[in-house]
């Protein structure tokens, strides 16, 4: 068949050649050599994030996050040395854990390395460093959410999709409230309970000598205690959206619709399909989606479609940038049917699941260039799918999807009356009478508790 | 193999678990890095061929690289050039926009068409073995765009959305107003992306006349780097393009800034930021000066640690980030910063950010040493992936740089003293003139702007 490719086939083989140890204490060490270019990375995962936020703290796991650059006895100013010797570092929390990651010239990696150590278990936060760091997160909560373009719909969908006591019905970034609640209590808690080696995962990748390596990861980890890592919220599966439907209005131009469904866990059955679906609905400017609803007069001006995979359920999420007189409810319609339509008598073409999964393995040879992402990948493989994937597993998951898979998986999640909507219009426009009665709420049979 | 499944997972034994964690290693020398060089030579066609083979992975990256861009414009027709770049990914030969769109998926290959101020740039991203194939769609892209009325009245339609969509958007708005009141009516002044009102009067011909001014093989260039033979790979970029021809014909360069600077509000109603958004003059991308403006930049406003960043965030809590740098183009430079401050700081958070300014005339051996490995670790960074490289090479041919001066220029820019940093902070940071635009919540911020014994002037959204 034409759009059959095999393009893998010409690189030796799907994987990311790397080494893997565990230290006594429990740290997990992945070692990928490449000497290439004189450069390092180091990329720590912790199994923590904003899961497990403590309760009425809102945020904490991500504010935490920021504490970690804030100094130790050893290294008050961790920043101001890493950067002196050229060192460039950045992190990031998600649902289920976090990542600390740096960079630069091979010569400094016994630096880099030490400063992870060094910070895993030997953190000092004052109330002075943490009343600067919230008021940081805080003004990233207005740059990225109050004051980005519709990005009131990321803070309202989390609560639209989760029951209030489920860890997941609260966007990472917390809420103003919250955030002033977080104390110095909370914060030796936090970190006596999750930063200890037996809940990371440490990832080492570029020009560097194993050998000296691995004994420096001795030297600097090996002599950290493990600690007694408390068990995380018990997971509650959920499969009904709380509030099916939002409106709000918005500093914009145009209006959006935003759609989401609960979807399957990473690397569960179902979630490489809806990574397929999305980029058969709206991965191009030929996507089901855009045809009907950019080229074909539809009324938007974009459409985007993503499978937002995490630990402990997704979301499959839909986003539609109407034109300014858009009707969005006709729009949102008009997605159930394309979605339908796959379901029934218009299933995935060939082509379609082709430019997926072209795509797909263009993506992995690109991300194979660079360390940190291969670095990542390995650390996602072996956090989110408990070490049972690599890449070529990973890979065969897209090569298994066809169309009755594809159906099977809208079938089971993506039914009409499954998802919640958020709709935003611009300031200006006044809201109808029907859209001022939202939210409607949904049925909560079966949410968590 | 059987090695390496034993060492997955295994638990090794901790050699030295006595050893404390308590003196800080200090780095060893900086490595050694030559930067690659690529080969250059010309095309039957009049355009220069810049080629780095790379064969690690089967990938090849190319750039088509059209100096001009918006200084191609007439004042007549703002937006003009972007609009040809949006139309030149619509239909094109025999295909349709979707049909288009469809058979570069199908290869996946990735394909973008950039307009910038002083250059047009086409991107093509694409397994080794689809370059041929792909070569095609590009070629019609390129010579054979067809300028279908019903595209262009999606697209411009879809333009003028996008635009006022940024009009809503403080941080865009003052940035749109520096350029604006820095740079004057030249082409330097004027938006990229044009005006909602320039979009809406701009006809299909004159987009269809920058177009036909700029996309030339005539002093344009090719960069490849990748998977491919450099034997008969000349054959293989002209197939494609039978029959093109003609030179780009380029105006002369814009002059500098014409704006005597100062401080400029901008009304963001409810905002809870200030977007502040500074511009200044700076060395173009050929000056001499443009290096040791690098190291220069690093330590006031390119680093986490910088001076503008740590004590904005990190000490004062102000705001999520804080940055400056100098971009340099061909034919001229600009100095910028930018932060978005809480609203109720903003007054506190503008003369911090001016002192960081002003006292941007002492620069310590620390400095010195920061820059230097900084700067070292991001010249590494370009060549870190194949379409980097790519970027770089282009970016580099748009701004008039000679392939083979890469690695020179590099170490001039590791070797910028204190006294190098000194004398840039005073040429162009440490200037009363530079142009400062706040867009924010003015019954908010014009008071306390007032306290603090600032002088501003309120100017409309956009004309």
């Amino acid at each position: 068949m034409l759009f059959a490719t095999v393009l893998l086939a010409t690189v030796s083989a799907v994987e990311i050649p790397h080494e893997e140890f565990v230290l006594e204490n429990g740290l997990e060490v992945i070692l990928i050599e490449d000497h290439s270019l004189p450069q390092v990375v180091v990329d720590v995962w912790y199994g923590v994030g904003s899961y497990d936020d403590p309760k009425g703290a809102s945020g904490f796991a991500h504010l935490f996050e920021h504490l970690m650059f804030k100094g130790t006895e050893q290294v008050p100013a961790f920043d101001p040395l890493m950067e002196a010797h050229g060192g460039a570092n950045n992190a990031s929390t998600a649902n289920d854990r976090t990542n600390y990651y740096s960079w630069g010239a091979s010569n400094i990696l016994e630096l880099l390395l030490f400063l992870e150590a060094d910070r895993m278990t030997g953190l000092q936060i004052t109330q002075e460093k943490l009343d600067v760091e919230r008021s940081v997160v805080r003004n990233e909560l207005r740059q990225n959410y109050e004051d980005a373009p519709y990005g009131g719909v990321w803070l309202a969908l989390p609560e639209m999709m989760f029951p209030a006591a489920h860890p997941y019905s609260l966007e990472g970034i917390g809420s103003h409230a919250d955030l002033l609640n977080a104390n110095l209590e909370h914060v030796q808690a936090f970190y006596r309970d999750w930063y200890a080696p037996n809940n990371a995962r440490l990832a080492v990748a570029g020009d560097f000598d194993p050998t000296e390596t691995k004994a420096l990861i001795h030297q600097f980890f090996g002599g950290l205690q493990a600690a007694i890592v408390p068990g995380h919220t018990p997971e509650v599966a959920v499969d009904s959206v709380q509030v099916s439907r939002q409106v709000l209005s918005d500093r914009v131009a145009a209006p959006a619709l935003v759609m989401a469904w609960h979807s399957p866990s990473f690397f569960q059955a179902g979630d490489a399909e809806l990574d397929v679906l999305a980029n058969v609905l709206a991965g191009h400017g030929a996507a089901r989606l855009d045809a009907r609803l950019v080229h074909g007069g539809g009324g938007a001006q974009e459409t985007w479609a993503g499978q937002m995979s995490s630990r402990r359920g997704s979301t499959f999420l839909i986003w539609i940038l109407g034109e300014p007189e858009a009707d969005l409810a006709a729009i949102e319609a008009a997605v159930h049917e394309e979605i339908a339509k796959l379901a029934g008598d218009e299933p995935v073409t060939e082509e379609e699941l082709a430019i997926a999964l072209n795509n797909r393995e263009m993506d992995f040879l690109k991300g194979l260039e660079s360390l940190m992402d291969r670095a990542e990948s390995l650390q996602s493989y072996a956090y989110y799918a408990d070490g049972e994937m690599g890449p070529e597993e990973d890979m065969a998951r897209y090569k298994a999807v066809d169309s009755a898979a594809l159906q099977a998986t809208i079938g089971q999640w993506l039914g009409e009356d499954k998802n919640a909507s958020v709709e935003v219009y611009p300031e200006e426009v006044p809201l109808k009478d029907e859209q001022l009665d939202s939210p409607e709420t949904a049925v909560e049979e079966g949410g968590a508790e | 193999m059987m090695l390496a499944l034993l060492f997955a997972c295994a638990t090794t034994p901790n050699p030295s678990p006595e050893v404390p964690v308590s003196l800080v290693p200090t780095p060893g020398e900086m490595p050694t890095w030559a930067p690659p060089k690529p080969t250059v030579s010309t095309l039957e066609n009049g355009s220069n061929l810049w080629l780095l083979v790379e064969e690690s992975l089967p990938m090849v990256s190319v750039r088509w690289v059209f100096p001009g861009g918006t200084a191609l414009e007439t004042e007549k027709a703002p937006g003009a050039m972007w609009m040809a770049g949006l139309m030149m990914e619509e239909s094109a030969g025999e295909r349709d926009t979707m049909a288009m769109t469809k058979a570069f998926e199908v290869l996946a290959a990735s394909v973008s068409i950039d307009v910038n101020r002083q250059s047009v740039v086409v991107s093509l991203d694409v397994a080794a073995d689809r370059l041929d194939e792909a070569l095609v769609l590009v070629a019609d892209q390129l010579l054979r765009p067809v300028f279908d009325r019903e595209d262009w009245e999606r697209v411009q339609y879809q333009q003028i959305l996008t635009l006022n969509q940024s009009r809503e958007e403080g941080p865009a708005l003052a940035k749109e107003i520096a350029q604006q009141l820095h740079f004057g009516s030249s082409v330097l002044g004027r938006s990229v992306q044009g005006t909602p009102e320039g979009i809406r009067v701009l006809s299909l011909e004159s987009v269809k006349a920058a177009y036909l001014q700029q996309i030339r093989p005539g002093g344009s260039s090719v960069v490849v780097v990748g998977d491919v033979e450099s034997e008969g790979l000349k054959a293989r970029l002209l197939a494609p393009f039978s029959g093109w021809a003609g030179d780009i014909v380029l105006p002369a360069a814009a002059s500098d800034a014409d704006g005597a600077g100062g401080l400029f509000l901008v009304a963001d109603p409810g905002a809870s930021q200030t977007a502040i958004r500074v511009l200044g003059n700076g060395p173009s991308a050929k000056h001499i000066d443009r290096l040791a403006a690098q190291a220069t930049a690093v330590v006031v406003g390119g680093s986490f640690t910088s001076r503008l960043n740590y004590l904005l965030r990190e000490e004062k809590g102000y705001t999520y980030g804080a940055w400056a740098s100098f971009e340099g183009e061909r034919h001229y430079g600009s100095f910028r910063a930018a932060s978005n401050v809480r609203a109720d700081a903003t007054a506190e958070a503008l003369k911090d950010m001016l002192g960081v300014f002003s006292g941007a005339t002492a620069f310590s051996a620390t400095d010195q040493q920061k820059a230097q490995s900084q700067l070292f670790s991001d010249e590494v960074a370009h060549a870190a992936s194949r379409r980097g490289l790519a970027d770089f090479f282009a970016e580099r041919i748009a701004d008039g740089l000679r392939a083979g001066g890469w690695g020179k220029e590099m170490s001039l820019a590791l070797s910028a003293t204190a006294t190098d940093m000194q004398v840039i902070g005073e040429q162009f940071i440490a200037k009363k003139d530079l142009t400062v635009v706040l867009a924010g919540d003015l019954d908010i911020i014009v008071p306390a702007l007032k306290a603090a014994g600032f002088e501003s002037t309120v100017v409309e959204p956009l004309p």
